[in-house]
């Protein structure tokens, strides 16, 4: 076999194994981005139950609790934005997030001190339920959620993946905050 | 140099070049395709725990601790759910919930594909319990039913003292649910692996056929000795199925 030959074969090997290698760490990269975008659709999943009583709980409460209306307009403005927010970036969405935690958390506590009689209306105690039982699932998919942002970082950070995420325009995915 | 040792140089070149070139594309298929990084750290204060009971502390006799693995066989003979119990004295540096959720996910407590795992945890020394339920029998062990169960049978035996007692009921229960309204058809979404209990589809399988068969060839079927070694070294305890959870259960403190 002559030298050329050789020389040539050579060649097309490690440019057939680059093309491999480019092709696993681009579907590798695709199929991270792809779990944390999973991950952050089953925080919102997870979400969606309290959001989807929310207009019910506030014509529920709505005549009332007459002293906290700027609290329950404050929950349905956040609502809207959270609807809003879905298909838009995971940071604006996550900060309408927090801040709708905040304010239901700060309309149960005025239910459970002041308005007692209202855990009797059927929505709100049904509210409550949901609030309490979807509380540990949204904080066990927000750590999914992380794992899955870390796991992709972390590929398109470090050599070689990171001149394959240059190339094909792979961002960094936002952590979920925990504790806010 | 003569002509055939020229030969035979360039052709142990070429050799080498096709060998060097297997190897490294068999190294990253094994790292692409295989690993399947899930982002999660592999943190040292989340336990390995084995089917079925696991007694980190002590508390449990054997009486109990066979007592609740025949239970926890029967149920997963009958219904393919995984039931297991861990008591450790306490769940530091986490809180219950965490630490639960996160030996839920490292030990893959169900059956891959179904996620029909059940987690029993009891920190002795912080009075604190969890039951993690599985996504796939959530619907059946909903929160509710879950809580009703351990506020009758574990939040006391861990007040009185009795908890192999305590656990052995709370098992029984939640077994007995299973083996009744559990049906597998209706639970998660099968993986349907060509072969049970590996999860490796057929790419995966003819990928390793062929890279067995090419080193076969090369080495003149040498390496097929330290490829049955190794498997007939993977043995020991076995594992449970690879399911996963999300949170669902309920957990409390005495």
């Amino acid at each position: 076999m002559k030298k050329s030959i050789i020389f040539l074969i050579a060649i097309v090997a490690v440019f057939l194994l680059m093309l491999l290698g480019l092709v696993l760490t681009y579907n590798s990269m695709v199929s991270k981005d792809q779990a944390v975008k999973e991950g952050w659709s089953n925080i919102q999943v997870q979400y969606q139950r309290r959001i989807d009583l929310i207009p019910q709980v506030i014509s529920a409460v709505n005549s009332s609790m007459t002293f906290e209306r700027g609290l329950l307009e404050n929950i349905t403005a956040l609502r809207t934005q959270w609807l809003d927010s879905i298909s838009g970036s995971i940071p604006v969405n996550v900060n309408t997030t927090q801040q709708l935690d905040a304010r239901i958390s700060a309309l149960l506590i005025a239910i459970n001190e002041n308005y007692p009689e209202l855990k009797s209306v059927e929505v709100v105690s049904d509210f409550i339920t949901v609030v309490e039982g979807t509380e540990n699932r949204i904080a066990a998919e927000k750590i999914f959620y992380n794992d899955a942002v870390r796991s992709y970082n972390t590929a398109i950070n470090s050599f070689p993946g990171n001149l394959v995420a240059g190339m094909f325009g792979f961002e960094d995915a936002p952590y979920y905050e925990l504790g806010q | 140099m003569n002509d055939l040792n020229r030969k035979e140089l360039a052709l142990g070149v070429a050799a080498f070049f096709v060998a060097l070139i297997i190897i490294v594309a068999a190294v990253a298929a094994i790292y692409f395709i295989f690993i399947r990084d899930d982002g999660a750290v592999d943190d040292p204060n989340i336990p390995t725990i084995y089917p079925y009971a696991n007694d980190h502390v002590g508390v449990l006799s054997s009486y109990y601790i066979d007592w609740i693995d025949a239970i926890c066989y029967e149920v997963d003979l009958k219904t393919s759910c995984e039931i297991a119990v861990l008591v450790v004295n306490d769940t530091s540096p986490y809180d219950i919930n965490y630490y639960a959720l996160r030996t839920f996910q490292k030990n893959g407590i169900g059956k891959e594909g179904n996620d029909n795992g059940v987690l029993v945890v009891v920190a002795t020394g912080e009075g604190t319990w969890r039951i993690e339920v599985g996504y796939g029998v959530e619907w059946i062990l909903t929160d509710t039913r879950v809580d009703g169960i351990a506020e009758a049978y574990l939040e006391p035996s861990i007040e009185a003292g009795t908890l192999g007692e305590g656990i052995v009921e709370t098992v029984s229960e939640i077994g007995a649910i299973l083996i009744v309204e559990y049906d597998e058809s209706q639970a998660g979404n099968p993986a349907g692996y060509p072969i049970e209990g590996i999860p490796l589809d057929w790419t995966q399988w003819l990928l390793i056929f062929a890279a067995v068969a090419i080193l076969a060839l090369v080495t003149k079927g040498r390496i097929l000795w330290p490829i049955i070694w190794l498997l007939m070294s993977v043995g020991g305890r076995g594992r449970f199925g690879g399911g996963r959870s999300g949170g669902g259960g309920a957990w409390g403190k005495r």
